[in-house]
């Protein structure tokens, strides 16, 4: 039976690559032990190939299997997102009842956790001038006007530079598979 | 995923990018005008704004962690050794 891995692949000149079989063993494992209560394991090893091809796809990815276990988490947060959505008979009437909340969070904090880390990438990835525009405003609470008088620049490359990083750090996201979770 | 749809996804991207930044430097009222006509314009602009204000808060996490500042959790979200 072809899986929406199999038919990805063969749909997006993919097929040479060779998929990983041992890893996958090790990630049911991880997935089991992080999330077990978890019922789609191989739905979601799956999913998380899938998320990795359209990561390679899209650009550039240098540890395949650090983020194929990056991306296996956050697939199992959204299958959690799906449950407490559409609950099935197994749940109480409440889709926002303690249980799913509880599972949701765990989940949560863990991508949360992998975001950063990954943002913590792009950030290192970005000119100093405008990492150091971003900590002013962001961790400092300086105003525009207060970065362009300690930096000697104009207030408007200030916002530029602000722009910048966003803008890269919104792509390196993209790239690697990871939408940012609302606050 | 066609290179159109990437080109409009990345275009809309650095739209929000720029809004984000035009908000920290604080919007004038024709800047919120036109803000509100990029927002409803098109459901892409409303989810990369989505995702740029998402990320706006994770940068407080990201960047904390560096010497800069003291480390600190800002938005509570992460577990920390608080007393009970």
């Amino acid at each position: 039976m072809p899986t929406p891995l199999s038919i990805a692949l063969a749909h997006g000149n993919a097929a040479t690559e060779s998929l990983p079989g041992e890893p996958d063993t090790r990630l049911r494992g991880y997935l089991r032990r992080r999330f077990p209560r978890l019922p789609d394991i191989e739905d979601l090893v799956q999913e998380a190939h899938l998320r990795l091809w359209r990561a390679k796809r899209a650009g550039n990815v240098r540890s395949e299997r650090g983020l194929l276990f990056s991306i296996a988490r956050h697939a199992a947060f959204d299958s959690f997102r799906r449950h407490a959505k559409h609950p099935t008979e197994r749940l109480p009437e409440d889709p926002d009842s303690a249980v799913y909340l509880d599972d949701a969070n765990a989940a949560d904090i863990t991508s949360r956790q992998e975001e950063v880390a990954l943002l913590r990438q792009a950030l290192a990835a970005l000119p100093e001038r405008c990492r150091e525009v971003l900590v002013l405003r962001r961790i400092h609470a300086l105003s525009h006007r207060e970065i362009a008088e300690r930096l000697g620049i104009a207030e408007h490359t200030v916002e530029k530079q602000v722009g910048i990083g966003l803008r890269k750090c919104l792509d390196f996201l993209r790239r690697h598979g990871v939408d940012p979770r609302r606050a | 995923v066609s290179p159109d749809a990437v080109h409009t996804t990345a275009a809309a991207e650095a739209a929000a990018a720029r809004w984000l930044a035009r908000r920290e430097s604080g919007m004038s009222e024709s800047d919120a005008a036109a803000f509100t006509r990029w927002l409803g314009a098109d459901p892409i602009h409303a989810e990369q704004w989505r995702r740029a204000e998402a990320l706006w808060t994770a940068l407080g996490d990201a960047l904390a962690d560096r010497p800069v500042s003291a480390p600190r959790a800002e938005s509570g979200r992460l577990i920390s050794g608080r007393a009970p």
